[in-house]
């Protein structure tokens, strides 16, 4: 089991990393003390799972070392290519008087003080000149090809490697098991032992970590990190490594290997944002999580108004939850002086389906965006193609030419949600998810100026308060049937369970006899009671959080640090205290793994 | 120096603020959010008794608190004595009892009621029974021995909710008026420094059985469960080489036709014996003393497992002839304080006996095992909303 967040031992486990981090005598050694905290942090979860991750870490390292070698090589070629073919071709016209570096192309005349009128000799000089630079660049396309190409295979190869790597654990066993059902389906007689694999901690996450910088080191973006353990630290920096966020190498690892001095400000700032964390996963996330099962258990016996409660209670749950997450995880980065990406917007406040994936999950939806989205929509093929609808006699109408122009965005967007989808688990409710999510995203921007011309024509400004609340509304009512597939065991119950929120909804049934049963389930009447009242005022508080955060642009520490010290010091201590009384941890609690730890 | 100033500044700052939160915790912990029923009034009282001034402490389950009385024993014999028993007691709590006993008293015996050693296909810890001892024992070498004992009944990362209940309790504060008389009570009881009834259940009612088997006849011991067994070896073992003075005994039970239960624990009764005579203890079966007692099984039983008033002053009368006339009790001598504090106990039992037969004669079923006026108001809350409540 890994380190829960909300364990004793994590508080100790943190508490120890964070002093001696600073402590004078190992200041020096900061980058070796969060490695050893981070193998430490996996190890406890599950000792075999670090083969995976130390695999994962050596090809990477492995990978990325040999496609900059290439590059480097190629690059060297390229530079003195020149010299090389006149070394191995032309020993004689390299060593002839006014020639000029070829990469700067055939030396000018007037270089050298001599008449501009050609002669014979110029002229025959001239053609040779020209014969022996396309011949160069002819040699510089080669080894521009060939290093392209090999380090190319390198990339693709490592890739296929480590995503081999997650592949196996993670959608294997679920391939298989289909198989076997197939196979008793069809009353075969093959056997076929199930496989049950232990889903490394964080596998996903450190997967895309590390194929992001393969790609980026292979686009040029930046040399490979010669130090194996600096990458291994990399890939497992054990705040991120149970859900994320993403990270970037360029982004990260500056902070990672730099040594850092205590800061007070960063301390206090890190504390409260991983307090904020643990309010929302243990007060808010932890104490609704039985509702789910609860209802997704036996929503066939239950009202519509039960399962769009549910529904309503996962949107509220996994936010919580995730988020939270995320906070304590950036918290505990910050007191150490690193600077984790955000990877939350308050998504819930977002006015179409475009903008939730660009307020959820931020660092998925930037690596799916670098490594994905644009290769795709930037790719020969893609364009190629919005050309050919372009010209076609579609591509003339006025929808034509707008569908040509989103084309290739659509189709990359398709891709990527494809992605996501499989990247939530492997089931085919996933990938229906994913694919809901395309459509909708790729729907919305063909239908972009459509609704731009109605919300003209009948006035309506984009700055009115009802309209961004209809839009907000509208929204969430996408998100939540994407969500249906979530929860959903499958997609045809996932369908079932939409369907009795439309035509069976029975508000009185819920009220009056459904309601104890989904949020009182295995508690006494006083306990249902009290995470009513609690649910309710610890809601009240995240979206007056939002709000101000939306309205101001700031951050609460912000504001908050410029009140007076009484002031501070009160909020505090009722957040702590609050936390500490009504949150959902300890024996007699169920107390929830994050929902993203086993991505 | 301007830095040092800012330093200091931000580290009281911060100490303060822990400091705040640490206090609000463990009186939250103390007072407010830890459970509060008669055993944990009992165990908190235990600890509360003066070093050294218990002659005898008697421990086991509910049997204990129900069917003896410690201010009866000092008014009629005097001595001093005090029930050391939770409900449910099981065996696997026995050596802690008796090493924090010894550590905080020097009594000139202890008294078990072996209910804890007659359980059957049920585990010899129970999560329960230790958190009302770690609930209200003081931290030390004995609640380290007795939560690592039952390593086998948690989690690891439940361990340290033994040492600081906060962690598993603080959902407790969900009734503030329930959360008010916990409070009440817990401060009243820490402000006055003692128990007045020193652990005493009494409730005045009558068991009405059917029909009562004559247990007079030889049957033969019955064995213990393997592990329980095994448990009560290991006690033996533990008291006989430190040499602790110690009675076992089988408190007054119904044994109706029919019940299983108590014809079973009757006949492991005699096992137990079997087993402490060996290590040269001795058991006294009052199940076959009821009517050397003078007890009716129609008059002096609350139910089929616990005395009532009448039937518990016959069962602390024949107890404490029978510890007098063993045991080196007579002769000791207590301070003035304790003596004082001991006659002030004797007073107001009387005068509760008074009330509570006043109550009974008014058709009031009263608790009388409770210590203090705020405990009489939290169970006349509690009746009036069963009162309300419609009948099932």
């Amino acid at each position: 089991m890994p380190m829960s967040y909300t364990a004793f031992s994590f508080f100790i486990f943190t508490a120890i990393t964070i002093t001696l981090y600073f402590l004078p005598p190992f200041r020096r050694h900061q980058k070796i003390i969060l490695l050893a905290a981070s193998y430490i942090f996996y190890a406890y979860a599950d000792i075999s799972c670090l083969g995976f991750i130390l695999a994962t870490t050596l090809l990477t390292y492995l990978g990325a070392l040999s496609i900059d070698a290439i590059q480097m090589s190629g690059k060297f070629r390229l530079k003195y290519a020149d010299a090389i073919r006149d070394t191995m071709e032309l020993p004689d016209a390299h060593k002839r008087k006014g020639q000029k570096d070829p990469d700067k192309g055939p030396a000018s005349p007037s270089d050298k003080g001599i008449s501009s009128v050609p002669n014979k000799d110029s002229l025959s000089t001239s053609k040779a000149g020209e014969k022996k630079t396309a011949s160069i660049q002819d040699a510089k396309d080669k080894v521009k090809n060939s290093t392209e190409r090999v380090s190319k295979a390198i990339l693709h190869l490592t890739l296929l490697s480590i995503f081999g790597i997650l592949f196996f654990v993670k959608y294997v066993p679920f391939l298989l098991d289909t198989l076997r059902k197939l196979i008793a389906a069809l009353t075969l007689e093959i056997p076929l032992e199930p496989l049950s694999i232990l889903l490394p901690l964080g596998i996903s996450f450190y997967t895309f970590q590390a194929a992001g910088y393969l790609i980026d080191v292979s686009r040029g973006k930046y040399h490979a990190e010669p130090g194996f353990l600096r990458l291994a630290l990399f890939l497992s920096y054990f705040p991120q490594i149970v859900q994320g966020p993403i990270s970037f190498y360029d982004k990260l690892s500056p902070q990672l290997y730099e040594t850092h001095s205590f800061s007070f400000h960063r301390f206090k700032y890190g504390m409260e944002l991983i307090l904020w964390g643990y309010f929302k996963k243990s007060v808010i996330g932890d104490r609704i999580a039985s509702v789910i099962p609860t209802v997704i258990g036996r929503y066939e016996e239950m009202s519509g108004a039960a399962c769009l409660t549910a529904l309503l209670i996962y949107a509220i749950q996994l936010y919580a939850d995730f988020s939270a997450g995320i906070d304590i995880s950036r918290g505990i980065s910050e007191i150490l002086g690193i600077d984790l990406p955000e990877n939350f917007r308050r998504p819930y406040f977002s006015r179409n389906i475009s903008e939730y994936w660009r307020r959820w999950h931020i660092t998925l939806g930037e690596w799916m965006k670098n490594y994905i989205f644009y290769p795709i929509a930037l790719s020969k093929k893609a364009v190629a193609l919005r050309k050919k609808v372009k010209n076609s006699a579609f591509g003339k109408k006025s929808f034509g030419k707008h569908f040509s122009k989103m084309l290739p965005n659509m189709l990359a967007t398709l891709v990527v949600f494809l992605l996501v989808g499989i990247w939530h688990g492997a089931a085919s409710r996933y990938v229906f998810f994913g694919i809901y999510n395309g459509v909708l995203i790729s729907v919305s921007m063909l239908l972009a100026p459509s609704f731009l011309a109605l919300r003209n024509k009948l006035h309506i400004s984009e700055k009115s308060i009802p309209f961004i609340l209809f839009q907000i509304i509208r929204t969430w009512i996408f998100i939540l049937i994407g969500y249906v597939f979530d929860i959903a065991l499958s997609v045809t119950m996932g369908f079932r369970f939409m369907w009795k929120i439309f035509t069976n909804f029975d508000l009185n049934l819920f009220l009056e006899k459904e309601f104890r049963k989904v949020f009182g389930k295995g508690v006494s009447g006083s306990q249902a009671l009290l995470n009513y009242r609690i649910l309710f005022i610890s809601l009240l508080v995240l979206l007056i959080v939002g709000i101000i955060q939306e309205k101001s642009g700031r951050r609460i520490r912000d504001i908050l640090d410029r009140k007076p010290f009484i002031l501070q010091f009160a909020v505090l201590f009722v957040g702590i205290l609050f936390t500490l009384i009504y949150g959902a941890y300890g024996s007699g609690y169920d107390v929830k793994g994050f929902v993203y730890m086993n991505f | 120096m301007e830095n040092k100033k800012i330093i200091i500044k931000r580290i009281l700052k911060i100490l303060l603020l822990a400091a705040a939160v640490l206090l609000s915790v463990y009186g939250l912990q103390e007072y407010v959010v830890k459970p509060w029923d008669s055993s944990d009034q009992r165990i908190t009282g235990f600890y509360m008794e003066p070093e050294n001034s218990l002659d005898v402490v008697l421990m086991g389950a509910s049997d204990v608190h129900y069917d003896f009385s410690s201010c009866r024993a000092y008014g009629e014999f005097g001595y001093t004595s005090y029930p050391f028993s939770c409900h449910q007691s099981t065996i696997g709590v026995w050596q802690t009892q008796v090493d924090e006993i010894m550590r905080t008293q020097s009594p000139a015996v202890i008294v078990i009621e072996i209910n804890g050693a007659l359980y059957m296909d049920e585990p010899v810890h129970s999560d329960e029974n230790l958190r009302f001892f770690t609930n209200n024992m003081p931290n030390g070498a004995s609640k380290d021995s007795l939560i690592e004992a039952y390593s086998d009944i948690y989690e690891p990362g439940e361990r340290m909710s033994y040492y600081i209940p906060f962690l598993k309790y603080h959902g407790n504060l969900r009734d503030l008026g329930e959360a008010y008389s916990r409070a009440m009570e817990r401060i009243s009881l820490r402000l006055r420094g003692r128990t007045r009834l020193k652990g005493e259940t009494t409730i005045l009612g009558t068991a009405r059985p059917g029909h009562v088997l004559d247990m007079t006849y030889e049957y033969g011991p019955l064995p213990l469960d393997p592990s329980h067994e095994e448990v009560l070896v290991s006690f033996l073992d533990h008291c006989r080489e430190r040499d602790i003075p110690l009675l076992f005994i089988r408190s007054p039970h119904i044994i109706e036709e029919g019940d299983k239960k108590n014809i079973g624990r009757f006949h492991m009764t005699d096992r137990v014996a079997e087993i402490v005579a060996k290590y040269g203890y001795e058991l006294i079966h009052f199940d076959r003393l009821h009517g050397e007692i003078g007890l009716d099984e129609t008059r002096d039983f609350l139910d089929s497992d616990h005395l009532n008033l009448y039937g518990k002053e016959k069962f602390t009368d024949a107890l404490s002839a029978y510890l007098l006339d063993r045991f080196p009790i007579e002769g000791r001598t207590h301070s003035q304080d304790v003596t004082a504090a001991w006659d002030e106990s004797l007073a107001y039992y009387r005068q509760y006996r008074e009330d509570m037969e006043s109550d009974y004669a008014n058709g009031r079923e009263e608790n009388f095992g409770l210590y203090t006026s705020e405990s009489r108001a939290l169970i006349d809350k509690l009746s009036a909303e069963l009162e309300k409540k419609p009948a099932p």
